[in-house]
């Protein structure tokens, strides 16, 4: 534990509180103002009334993407492996130009066209309403993206609890009352909203932290050359790219670049968007700060190893460079920016996972006819439901989370990738190919990750499992019948008629 | 509630592909994709050059710039410079179409 006055945890706590209000408040304003839209419930709900502007989807793939692991395990990771995680984790910063670049514009068009509101829709649309894309993906979304949650949440309390000194489980409970407030009132509406707010946050605290910390070096150690001279005697791993093999470092390249695709949650700002200036506005925005907040928070890592070689968890590394460099209040905003992360990405996951129980399982196979007030009853009790299942699982985490939640991005990512990238471009992937490929990229993930880990070739097994699925996608599509014609119509034709 | 197109439609599989008309769109937006793609493998070979070419040496004979190893700053640089790059492209030469 880091040794911390009362006075200043008190501080501290008061900031974070009144974040949280904040929060509070826009879930009310969302509310309010989804109301008085005349748009159908889902579209209102999961897809942000289609009409979000270039800051917000910008800021709001980024913010999703960006979660624990940029504030507490990023700079851990950076502490223990040094400047080539800074790297890869750099690399990120493009991802909003991969998605949105290689797959936005035509989401954008199909979305719309079939009155999509989530990526399992898009999928299974596309591969002619096949049953068994149908139910598979939404539940394989629902499982691995509530472990995440689970990860998040579990992150987060931890946070709060080491930083304001208050119990776990009421840090649990804060945290989860606040999110199931501002994402069930609000919806999508709520959360973009509040991802404003929260990614200015973020970039402040990386500002607040870069300036305190490079502050310290100067003081103590005479600069930053100084500082990474001291390293290279004494751990010369911290600064040396070699930690990484080429192939691993190409293959964090991957994963963070064109596979991007495969995530259900940071290509829901491809359908959220209001129209191709905001598209191009959400790439460069996105681009900018997801590289101020990767890159600022994993160099933490390496600071932290300059000042404290001694630091006994890695993943203290962000609080203790902000209790030692900033004053309180300082301090209170660097943990609200960490909160910032941490919920908007929870709040990304929560609506994907909410739209994949009431639209994709409960409307498509249970009540297809269900109105408005239905649906919106529907989702509002499923997602308490969920929140308060995800709070249970947090305060007691069971051994096989882990599992879950390491599949959950690579897994997931790999398993999607092939389908969704050649069921936009490749008018002959067709829906045996497609089961293929994410049965075989599941599968390989599950394999090369946890039993036969050689499967890698030394890289994150998302590379391999991804070259899988893409080579069963294209190998069973060529072996057996096209696409429907008026699926292939649908989605590589002009339509004459609007019809949504 | 309006009904959504749905694709039950008559299951006919034996076409050629040149029957249908590409929304032009479309066409646009395959260019756009090809540039990404490529935009990434430049990306990657060049930061995996100045990675490891740069660094891949004894640290204690590391030269820095501005407080950072050499390979590092130049992989921060290549960083600045596609965001730049992006910004440009996806300003000037990428296209604004009608979603709907």
């Amino acid at each position: 534990m880091i040794e911390v006055s009362t006075q200043s945890r008190i501080i501290t706590t008061a900031v974070f509180i009144v974040y949280l209000l904040f929060l509070v408040g826009i879930g009310i304003y969302a509310n309010r103002a989804m109301k008085a839209s005349k748009e159908g419930f889902a579209v209102k709900f999961f897809a942000g009334n289609r009409d979000m502007g270039p800051i917000v989807v910008g800021l709001m793939m980024g913010a999703t993407m960006c979660s624990a692991g940029t504030f507490v395990s990023g700079p851990g990771l950076g502490y223990k492996q040094g400047l080539i995680w800074v790297t890869v984790v750099l690399s990120s910063a493009f991802m909003n130009f991969y998605v949105l670049g290689t797959a936005g514009k035509k989401i954008g068009i199909m979305s719309r066209r079939i009155g999509a509101v989530s990526y399992t829709h898009l999928l299974r649309s596309r591969y002619n309403n096949n049953k068994f894309i149908g139910l598979v993906v939404p539940v394989l979304t629902i499982v691995f993206f509530s472990a995440y949650i689970v990860s998040q949440f579990i992150g987060g309390a931890r946070l709060m609890e080491a930083m304001t000194g208050m119990s776990y489980f009421l840090s649990l409970f804060l945290f989860a009352v606040v999110v199931l407030i501002y994402t069930v009132f609000g919806g999508m509406k709520g959360v973009s909203l509040t991802i404003v707010l929260q990614g200015f946050l973020m970039t402040l605290s990386c500002f607040l932290l870069m300036g305190g910390v490079l502050g310290r070096i100067n003081t103590e150690i005479g600069g930053l050359e100084a500082a990474f001279k001291m390293l290279a005697e004494v751990e010369p791993s911290i600064i040396s790219p070699n930690t990484y093999s080429i192939p691993m470092t190409l293959s964090f390249f991957v994963m963070y670049g064109i596979v991007t695709v495969g995530w259900p949650h940071t290509v829901q700002g491809a359908i959220t968007y209001k129209d191709t200036k905001s598209l191009h506005g959400a790439i460069i925005s996105g681009i900018i700060v997801v590289a101020i907040w990767q890159g600022v928070m994993t160099m933490m890592g390496p600071f932290a190893r300059i000042l404290n070689p001694e630091l006994a968890v890695a993943d203290h590394a962000t609080q203790y460079l902000s209790l030692t460099t900033l004053n309180p209040f300082f301090s209170g905003i660097i943990m609200a920016g960490a909160a910032s992360a941490i919920q908007s990405t929870i709040a990304g996951m929560l609506i994907i996972v909410s739209s994949n129980i009431v639209k994709e399982l409960y409307i498509e196979y249970i009540n297809p006819k269900s109105n408005d007030k239905k649906q919106q009853k529907i989702t509002v009790i499923s997602t308490i439901i969920l929140i308060a299942v995800i709070f249970l699982f947090s305060l007691n985490p069971p051994d096989f989370l882990q599992l879950l939640i390491t599949f959950a991005l690579g897994g997931l990512g790999a398993t999607f990738y092939a389908s969704m990238f050649f069921g936009l471009y490749w008018k002959r992937a067709n829906e045996y190919g497609a089961i293929a490929s994410l049965i075989g990229g599941f599968v390989y993930y599950f394999i090369s990750s946890i039993v036969i880990k050689s499967l890698a070739f030394g890289m994150q097994p998302i590379v391999m499992s991804s070259l899988v699925s893409t080579i069963l996608l294209v190998a069973v599509s060529l072996a057996t019948p096209k696409t429907p014609k008026n699926v292939i119509q649908l989605w590589f034709g002009k339509v004459e008629n609007k019809i949504y | 509630m309006k009904e959504e197109l749905r694709s039950t439609g008559d299951q006919i599989r034996d076409y050629e592909f040149s029957e249908i008309e590409d929304d032009p769109r479309f066409l646009i937006i395959n260019k756009e994709v090809k540039f990404a793609y490529i935009l990434w493998i430049a990306f990657a070979v060049l930061s995996l050059a100045a990675i490891y070419g740069l660094g891949g040496g004894d640290p204690l004979k590391y030269t820095y710039i501005m407080g950072l190893p050499q390979w590092f700053f130049a992989y921060v640089m290549i960083v600045v410079g596609f965001i730049v790059l992006i910004t440009y492209v996806v300003k000037k030469r990428f296209q604004d179409m009608d979603l709907d």
